[in-house]
């Protein structure tokens, strides 16, 4: 899996007259494990949305990989999101979920159960891929938002407040399958740049 | 940045708003447009008001247009003197009454007035069974059925739940310690009512009443089947049957109408401008419940038996008509028999058929646009998206009557492609009135149902590269469907009992539906039986309809919580 980096250029984004992101740079390397820290209102959200897609600049560029992405649509990005509200669709079981952007892709059949299976194994649900969403607890559907979005491979992975719901006992086990994850095609550098945001 | 960039569209949307602005002018617009210019212009095309001048001039006119401002005024003073102590009653006492109040409140809608017409005369007229009853104890006679009494007696009964829903909400709004204050500074009883309690309900009473005075200023079928012709609607109808489509003043009483629809909701708005007087607070509960004394208990009991035997009335006696072998001068029917029903099934399947073919069209059109409107609404950053929205939910201003005449009027002389027949004469156009009527139904419902889907839903989809068509099919429309349905339902139902617009756009009687049927059936005496049967018919596939869409939302409701919340707190406790 290739690495590929992460720029924000003189990135500005209003919401009504509220000034949420003034003139943002951040250079996120290949590879690199990047975390965002800030308190609540300070636009880290917004910041994730605008590289998944979901949120456009009003100013400045967005590079992927060096190219910009700024007018292609989410769906074209390849970029995973874990949501802050998991997101989990509750129409359709954990196995369907997780398969979802698989089937969106058009993988054959048996690609598509190899690594849905392997996505589950990974976070240990395995047992309740029959269950639907709001048959688990919240730390299980957290690791459902995990896999389905590590299932398809994003070039980018952005996980909003991953620590929300952990609890202490799910959380070391989680912790260790999420880095297992980030290994698993992103290997992060052994110093982590935090960048803190001043409002 | 491109517009479409701008906007965050692709060509989809763009092409669905432009498909529903279409449908929407075409059938909604530009038809009522059309009866607007009719009553406005000569033949010659020049700007006159002289047909209004002609309206007024006419003492026929002026009657039917006071008769109409009569019965419109005096149903909604007699259904707020049935609906204001059934609502105090629910709020202020702990009764078991209340539950009969909540039934009483659904019960009269599912059957539409013109249906229940018939049997209230049979009950209720000069030689019905309670002035039969009536004058051998005591030797009086009540006109409840004489003229205009009857429009406005069997027009409260229906109408007044809107008052007591809209009334009964505002109630549970007021917070316990506003009366508390008022006991504290000495108010109590009748007075504490009128000084507080009513007032701080105010918005609830208007809105209800408004919407009351409204139905019953643009009801067709009722004064129709009650043979009292000397009032607006039923007058523009007959013009237009009678003189024809030329004839301006169809247009002029049409006009007439929908000024005093609109007048009456641009009153409740301006009463209600700054009152929103939902004065709940956070932790403070409403208005204290407390047990009924012993007398109360029996005034209100006997009021609300009282309210239930009128209410009921029409329901009980067009099921007795319907199993009626002869009823005339006599409290209760001769004999009773299965024929009436033989004779529905055998001479009007057709217009069963008929019902479920318009009424299917017109709910699933009203579905497809609805779900359209309301993803545009809530999902798209379209410009000028909330038109959409409003000219849609218009519809519900505007009296069937009057769409059906301005449909007429604008597609007078058009074919439809490849068959050679005339549009106006042809049950599409009853279907198409049909859905552009209930459309405002289907779309609350869709809109209801879609802001219950959290947007993360379908950007979780998009981010893992379903696009924006893919995630409306795998994710909104399966989250949608409950609502979706509920919607079909309340359309489909709406519209199977849907008279005024029929009457004027059935050209034979091959394509009449059931709610034609049943009028062409009570015009004559033998024909009672097996309009009232028909009318069983009907109202029983309302309620079914109205119970299965409340079993719809409840269900979609449900299922569409949080997905966490549930779960969350006995994990808390073990951790």
């Amino acid at each position: 899996m290739k690495k590929v980096s992460v720029e924000c250029r003189n990135i500005s984004l209003s919401y009504g007259k509220t000034e949420v992101l003034k003139d943002l740079n951040i250079v996120i390397e290949p590879g690199e494990f990047f975390a965002l820290l800030g308190p609540s209102g300070s636009g880290k959200s917004t910041l994730l949305r605008l590289i998944a897609g979901f949120n456009r600049q009003s100013q400045g560029t967005l590079l992927v990989d060096g190219k910009d992405v700024s007018s292609s649509p989410p769906w074209k990005r390849n970029i995973g999101m874990v949501f802050q509200s998991y997101a989990l669709w509750p129409h359709m079981t954990v196995w369907d979920n997780v398969a979802f952007g698989l089937v969106e892709r058009k993988l054959p059949r048996n690609e598509i159960r190899e690594r849905t299976e392997a996505a589950l194994a990974l976070v240990g649900l395995s047992q309740y891929a029959k269950r639907r969403p709001n048959e688990l607890s919240g730390g299980q559907q957290q690791r459902v938002a995990l896999a389905r979005t590590i299932v398809i491979e994003p070039q980018v992975l952005l996980l909003d407040e991953p620590l929300s719901n952990w609890t202490r006992n799910c959380g070391c086990r989680c912790g260790a399958n999420c880095c297992r994850c980030n290994g698993a095609w992103a290997s992060p550098r052994s110093s982590s740049r935090t960048i803190r945001k001043r409002r | 940045m491109n517009l479409s960039q701008r906007y965050g569209l692709s060509k989809g949307p763009v092409a669905a708003a432009l498909l529903v602005l279409v449908f929407l002018a075409l059938f909604l617009i530009v038809p009522v447009a059309t009866v607007f210019y009719t009553a406005f212009v000569n033949s010659d095309g020049s700007l006159t008001f002289g047909h209004f001048m002609a309206f007024f001039n006419q003492p026929l006119m002026q009657e039917a247009f006071f008769n109409s401002l009569y019965v419109a005024g005096w149903s909604s003073l007699i259904a707020s003197l049935i609906a204001v102590p059934l609502a105090y009653f629910t709020v202020r006492f702990e009764f078991r009454g209340a539950l009969i109040i909540q039934t009483l409140g659904i019960l009269p809608l599912i059957m539409p007035p013109f249906v229940g017409a018939v049997a209230m005369q049979l009950i209720f007229g000069r030689s019905g069974s309670v002035n039969l009853l009536l004058g051998e104890w005591f030797g009086i006679n009540l006109p409840l059925m004489e003229g205009l009494n009857s429009v406005i007696f069997v027009e409260s009964l229906h109408y007044f739940p809107f008052i007591l829903m809209n009334l009964v909400v505002s109630l549970r709004a007021i917070d316990g310690s506003m009366e508390e204050a008022a006991f504290n500074l000495g108010s109590r009883g009748f007075r504490l009512f009128r000084r507080i309690i009513f007032p701080l309900a105010l918005p609830g009473y208007v809105a209800g009443t408004s919407l009351v005075f409204i139905k019953v200023f643009d009801d067709l079928g009722t004064p129709l089947v009650l043979g009292a012709t000397n009032m607006l609607a039923p007058q523009a109808y007959l013009r237009i049957t009678q003189v024809g489509l030329e004839d301006p003043l169809g247009y002029v009483i049409s006009v007439i109408i929908i000024a005093f629809s609109i007048a009456a909701l641009w009153l409740s708005a301006r009463v209600l401008k700054g009152k929103d007087y939902s004065t709940l607070q956070k932790g403070g509960g409403s208005i204290q419940k407390r047990k009924l004394g012993k007398g109360e208990s029996v005034l209100a009991y006997s009021w609300i038996f009282l309210v239930l035997l009128l209410v009921l009335s029409p329901h009980i006696g067009v099921l007795l008509l319907s199993f009626a072998s002869v009823w005339s001068f006599a409290p209760l029917p001769d004999g009773y028999t299965l024929a009436h029903y033989n004779a529905v099934f055998e001479d009007s399947s057709g217009m069963i058929a008929n019902t479920l073919l318009y009424c299917g069209l017109a709910a699933g059109i009203d579905v497809i646009l609805g779900t359209a409107i309301a993803y545009l609404l809530l999902r798209t950053r379209l410009p000028a998206r909330h038109w959409l929205d409003w000219f849609a939910s218009a519809a519900l201003a505007i009296p069937g009557i009057v769409l059906a005449i301005g449909l007429l009027r604008t597609f007078r002389g058009v074919e439809i492609p490849f068959t050679g027949e005339m549009l106006t004469s042809s049950w599409i156009l009853i279907m198409i009135a049909y859905s552009v009527r209930r459309l405002p139904y289907a779309l609350r419902s869709c809109v209801a149902a879609l802001q219950q889907i959290n947007v993360s839903l379908e950007e979780a989809a998009q981010s893992m590269g379903a696009n924006r068509w893919r995630t409306i099919k795998r994710v909104v429309v399966p989250l949608m469907v409950g609502g979706m349905l509920a919607g079909f339902v309340t359309s489909f139902i709406t519209a199977a009992v849907e008279l005024s617009a029929t009457i004027m756009l059935v050209t034979r009687e091959s394509q009449a539906p059931m709610s034609y049927g049943i009028y062409l059936y009570m015009q004559s005496p033998s024909g009672r039986g097996p309009g009232a049967a028909l009318g069983v018919l009907a109202v029983l596939a309302v309620a079914i309809g109205t119970y299965a869409s409340h079993l719809l939302i409840e269900r979609t409701t449900a299922r569409q919580r949080p997905a966490h919340a549930e779960s969350e707190l006995p994990e808390l406790k073990t951790s």
